[in-house]
């Protein structure tokens, strides 16, 4: 039964009345006596910092908020010149990876998705997650600025991809695994009496000559750790060198570092993470990012050979039996949605959706197709209660388990294979023969500009915009006209008073302002972006040879943007919590140690520094950069004054120049406009 | 990329999840979901219902939805319960209550008098689902303004034990799923390994100035308030109360944290029993694993080796609580969002069973026992109706196993002495089960 109008007048009404009920709410005065709901536009000063630190982690400039105050349109032109700023590709980085749900795993989530040792444990591991992580939000950020639209990146083929990630999407095809786990090693089934070496004390072996078939060398490895391996078994220590029937996960793994399974004298020698040096791979392996091309062997022709890293270097293709496209076939969604012979695929279905549509199968949906193939009669036959929900979710995630196996590889199951099921999903009924068809269903569903509208919306104010505010359906209009193009939404939400709080739209009057706090990303770019670091807060693994710092140990456990399986809402901590508010003051406790009377450190060659000996340079940068408030803001003289007296006092109380310098660092980094959004 | 007004409005009305779709569902006022405690301004806080009763809570929680159900007392007496052939499972006889009843050999090797106090309760969650972890915590859908069970208690909880702050706090939250919210709002999951960098106050120079710096921080703050609109207001007024709460930690008892290598079960409970020694939060949630989402899992041998390491957990616990000398202060429960098949044919994994899950209530109010039981139902097994005076399974009980969750989730709070009326205004349906308690 499709919704009547009655229906969606009463969605209007409805509004009006949540409207009416949180007024209600908050009709009282404040403490300063103001009506709590009464309207208060931002200043440029405010908002203008707001903008700026959403899309690069700066502070405003005067001459940026002089603009501004002149001309109010000119932050439309702001926005169009910080998109073009590296620190917007990285924010937007973060985002994306979030938002296209590639994050939330580490290496223990690819077991699943690579029985039953996983990527392995060398220490190259890691830095392939993270490629992984970030691959897809590094595909989208490719597309975008070479102006494909936004839904161009849900049917994409092409993918960013190192050589290590190269080589992680070739072994995987390499050894597919069936819905029964069974999996079928090509490369061992191919090299059957093949044995794999290691060894040190025979010197090193090039890497050409380990893959050359026709050399004496062909799948022996240089490790420099063979030989100084000890284990509990003595029968095992130094051994050197060590050999292994050949398996494909053994190959990949040492590629990585790891001194795989071996036998010993007594019996099997357990596998060894390594040292660093003992990868195969190269440090720019995990670096050197390029679009790569997925597709599938033409007649007769050779798959990508995993282990060929000279050749994975220079490649601009990858040539695989399993269908790649779009964000829901990336090993970094797989291992974030794993699947099993029990929930066949519906995970995998409904996450895809809920990232392209905002909206997930909830049984609100009264998309009623006429056929339901593909559905699980069992569990939820016609007239059940189960039937809402699975005579759209089952035929919908049929073309995925119809394209692979409940561990993501190709399907074998030729029943299954051949059952592509039906794509039925709010109001949207159409066949497909392809997981390339539900790429491209998902890319023109009705759904998805309000729904990444949202996703922007819950980034910039960590909040739903109203979805029936006229001025949210003003920019959708212009994304849509604009072909959408992820940079036209970018750039009409963000000069929107949805975001700049300077006109009160419906959404303000439904859900009235929030100011959450900066949040781990926000706030990590911050510190980045306005101090000079680089990863101050270590969360790009891939730079490699840094201890964990107390500084990263306390960021772990900061509020950051989150997604929970099933839900359409990301998860955002706003408050400032006592957490919140304890770790940030340690956070910047060890910030100025790094700033106030040092020297930049070999990791961090480019931080700012200040000198205790020149207390009012440095205040004056605390409040620009760190307050933002640049000489203009109205605010700028007093918080001069309050941090100035600060300095004062604790000199006269008796502390060092720089222990009062750094205090009153400390100080200005706690202030609300550096950890709160919308200050 | 196409929209219209129409797609535009389904969405709205049919599951996205916005706020003010959210705010029609629930009654709950729009703002009050998007400020949270701000917008109960108005709201009188709670008062302590009965200080000799208060507790600190330990709650278990699982989005995997773990087979803890399918090897507690209550599921040895049916021969066609499947069960681990692994002996370290070995159905094994214990006494709960003065009881004799059986099962797997690690629930029966916990101290007799932590079983002694030890209640199992065979509950319905009535969804197989893995997002519904969060509507299973909120008892889906039946507790007041939509919050969540452990959050329901810190508000009754923090006014008795006057600890630093009243929300609880998530240690082992797994994925946001488990992360907890309180009046609407998400609240941060904070891993062990985090929590000692995090709570130690500055040291040197800097800690001299503490106080100073706080006196400048409150003349910034009344800077920004100058102009400041009303949310610019409320923000305000957040950060002075957590400072306020940040000084009111005890620094003492941080080197206890020291010992905390990474973010396991042992470092969760490493990190609850301090964080309840410095009277930080009433409530804290920890993830222990009794196998998961154990779908696949030849022989079960998942299933048994994560019982040995969980149930260890929960006495490891115990006994940490017991040297704190804590054991009386200190309540134990645990709720997965669902349990797990447990009928013939799950030799080798098992499936999501909306119909039983098991959780558990360990402390000082509680009394050794089972509540509730399972029969046969769908196809596999499903909790029963109950008699809330004795806890014995049958068809005359006077809670339905639909109202099993709730009713745990009202014995929880009349556990630690929350008065019957707030209990009712807390959470509708269901009744509270004096069979559970001392």
């Amino acid at each position: 039964m499709k919704p009547s109008l009655f229906v969606r007048a009463a969605t209007g009404v409805a509004f009006m009345t949540v409207a009416a009920l949180a007024g209600c709410g908050n009709d009282k005065a404040d403490d300063d006596g103001a009506p709590a709901d009464t309207f208060a536009p931002d200043p440029p000063s405010v908002y203008v910092a707001k903008v700026k630190n959403i899309l690069v982690g700066q502070a405003p400039t005067d001459d940026e908020i002089a603009q501004v105050t002149a001309d109010p349109t000119a932050i439309g032109t702001l926005i169009d010149g910080w998109m073009q700023l590296p620190e917007y590709q990285q924010k937007m980085m973060v985002f994306f990876e979030l938002a296209f749900q590639q994050t939330q795993i580490s290496e223990a989530d690819f077991v699943d998705l690579v029985p039953t040792n996983g990527l392995g444990v060398g220490k190259g591991v890691p830095l392939l997650v993270q490629n992984a992580r970030e691959s897809f939000a590094r595909t989208v950020l490719e597309l975008t600025a070479a102006g494909q639209p936004l839904n161009a990146a849900f049917t994409t083929h092409q993918f960013m991809m190192t050589p290590a990630l190269m080589e992680l999407y070739a072994f995987m095809d390499t050894r597919p695994v069936n819905d029964t786990a069974a999996v079928t090693d090509t490369f061992a089934k191919a090299n059957p009496s093949m044995m794999i070496t290691m060894e040190t004390a025979a010197g090193p072996i090039a890497f050409a000559d380990s893959i050359n078939p026709k050399s004496a060398n062909y799948m022996h490895w240089y490790s420099p750790d063979v030989a100084g391996l000890t284990y509990p078994d003595p029968t095992c220590s130094n051994l050197d060198p060590i050999a292994f029937k050949v398996n494909a996960q053994a190959l990949h793994a040492l590629l990585y570092g790891e001194i795989p399974n071996h036998p010993g004298p007594s019996g099997n020698c357990g596998n060894r993470s390594g040292s660093v040096v003992t990868g195969q791979i190269d440090p720019t392996d995990f670096t050197a990012w390029k679009m790569v091309t997925v597709r599938s062997p033409k007649a007769g022709e050779a798959r990508t050979t995993f282990y060929d890293l000279p050749s994975l270097r220079t490649a601009t293709e990858l040539v695989l039996d399993t269908p790649h496209v779009g964000f829901f076939s990336t090993p970094a969604f797989f291992a974030n949605w794993p699947t099993n012979a029990s929930n066949q695929m519906r995970v995998t279905a409904n996450q895809s959706l809920i990232v392209a549509t905002g909206t997930a199968v909830d049984g609100q949906d009264t998309t009623a197709p006429q056929t339901t193939p593909g559905l699980d009669a069992v569990h939820a036959a016609p007239g059940t209660a189960c039937f809402g929900c699975h005579q759209q979710l089952d035929p919908t995630r049929s073309i995925l388990s119809s394209t692979y196996s409940w561990f993501y590889y190709p399907q074998t199951d030729q029943t299954l294979v051949k059952q592509p099921g039906l794509f039925a999903f709010q109001d949207v009924i159409a066949p497909m023969t392809t997981i390339d068809s539900f790429a491209q269903l998902l890319a023109t569903h009705p759904l998805v500009g309000q729904a990444w509208a949202q996703k922007l919306c819950y980034y910039v104010n960590s909040a739903p915009c109203n979805p029936i505010d006229p001025e949210f359906l003003r920019i959708l209009d212009v994304f849509n006209k604009a072909g959408g193009t992820w940079s036209s939404l970018v750039h009409e939400l963000l000069a929107s008073p949805l975001t700049t709080n300077v006109s009160e739209t419906a959404t303000t009057k439904t859900n009235g302002e929030v100011i959450a706090v900066s949040r781990r990303d926000h706030l990590c770019a911050a510190l980045n972006n306005r101090l000079g670091f680089v990863d101050i807060c270590q969360l790009d693994s891939t730079m490699q040879g840094r201890a964990v710092s107390s500084l990263a140990q306390i960021i772990s456990g900061m509020p950051s943007d989150g997604y929970g399986r099933g839900a359409t809402i990301p998860v955002l901590p706003n408050q400032p919590t006592l957490f919140y508010r304890a770790g940030l003051e340690n956070v910047c406790a060890q910030v100025s140690a790094m700033v106030i009377d040092t020297k930049p450190s070999a990791q961090q060659p480019g931080s700012k520094q200040w000198s205790s000996a020149q207390p009012d340079a440095a205040i004056a940068d605390f409040v620009a950069l760190l307050m933002a408030m640049p000489p203009s803001d109205p605010r700028a003289a007093q918080a001069t004054t309050i941090l100035r007296s600060h300095f004062d006092a604790s000199v006269q109380a008796g502390a060092t120049s720089k222990d009062a310098l750094a205090s009153t660092f400390v100080a200005a980094c706690l202030s609300p406009s550096f950890i709160g959004i919308g200050m | 990329m196409k929209f219209s007004r129409r797609s535009v409005l389904m969405s709205t009305l049919f599951g996205a999840g916005y706020v003010g779709l959210r705010a029609l569902a629930t009654g709950i006022p729009a703002a009050v979901l998007l400020k949270g405690r701000n917008a109960f301004a108005d709201t009188p806080a709670p008062v302590c219902p009965d200080k000799s009763k208060a507790q600190f809570i330990v709650l278990a929680t699982s989005g995997s939805g773990d087979p803890i159900n399918a090897n507690v007392p209550g599921m040895y007496d049916d021969a066609n319960i499947t069960h681990s052939l692994d002996p370290s499972m070995a159905r094994t006889p214990m006494k709960l209550g003065g009881t004799s009843t059986a099962a797997a050999l690690p629930w029966a090797q916990l101290p007799q008098n932590v079983l002694d106090r030890t209640t199992f309760w065979h509950l319905m969650t009535n969804t197989p689902v893995h997002p519904k972890e969060p509507d299973v915590l909120k008892l889906m859908g039946s507790t007041a303004a939509n919050e969540m069970l452990p959050s329901l208690l810190a508000k009754q909880l923090a006014p008795c034990l006057g600890t630093v702050q009243t929300q609880p706090l998530a240690l082992g939250a797994t994925s946001p799923s488990e992360g907890l919210s309180f009046a609407g709002q998400a609240l941060p999951i904070v891993p062990p390994l985090a929590l000692k960098d995090t709570l130690t106050s500055p040291s040197g120079g800097l800690a001299n100035l503490q106080q100073l710096r706080d006196q400048t921080l409150s003349q910034l703050s009344d800077l920004y308030r100058g102009g400041a609109n009303a949310a610019q207001k409320a923000y305000l007024d957040s950060l002075i109360n957590s400072q306020s709460e940040v000084r009111n930690i005890r620094q003492d008892l941080l080197s206890s944290l020291s010992s905390i290598k990474d973010n396991s079960v042992a470092s969760q409970i490493t990190a609850a029993v301090t964080l309840i020694q410095m009277n930080v939060t009433p409530v804290l949630t920890i993830h222990i694993p009794f196998g998961g989402d154990n779908h696949t899992d030849a022989l079960l041998a998942g299933e048994a080796a994560q019982h040995v390491t969980g149930v260890a957990a929960i006495g490891s616990l115990m006994s940490q609580l017991a040297a704190a000398g804590l054991q009386d202060q200190v309540t134990f429960m645990s709720l997965n969002v669902f349990g797990r098949t447990v009928g013939p044919g799950n030799t080798d994994g098992r499936q999501h069973n909306p119909n039983h899950q098991v959780s558990i209530a360990i402390g000082k109010p509680f009394k050794g026992g089972i509540i509730g039981g399972v029969a046969p139902l769908a196809g596999d097994y499903g909790a029963v109706a109950f008699n809330s005076t004795t806890g014995a399974p049958g068809a005359g009980g006077d809670v339905a196993a639909g109202d099993s969750l709730v009713s745990f989730g009202k014995t929880m709070l009349a556990a630690v002495g929350v008065d019957a009326a707030t209990i009712d205004s807390s959470i509708a349906m269901g009744k509270v089960v004096p069979a559970a308690l001392a």
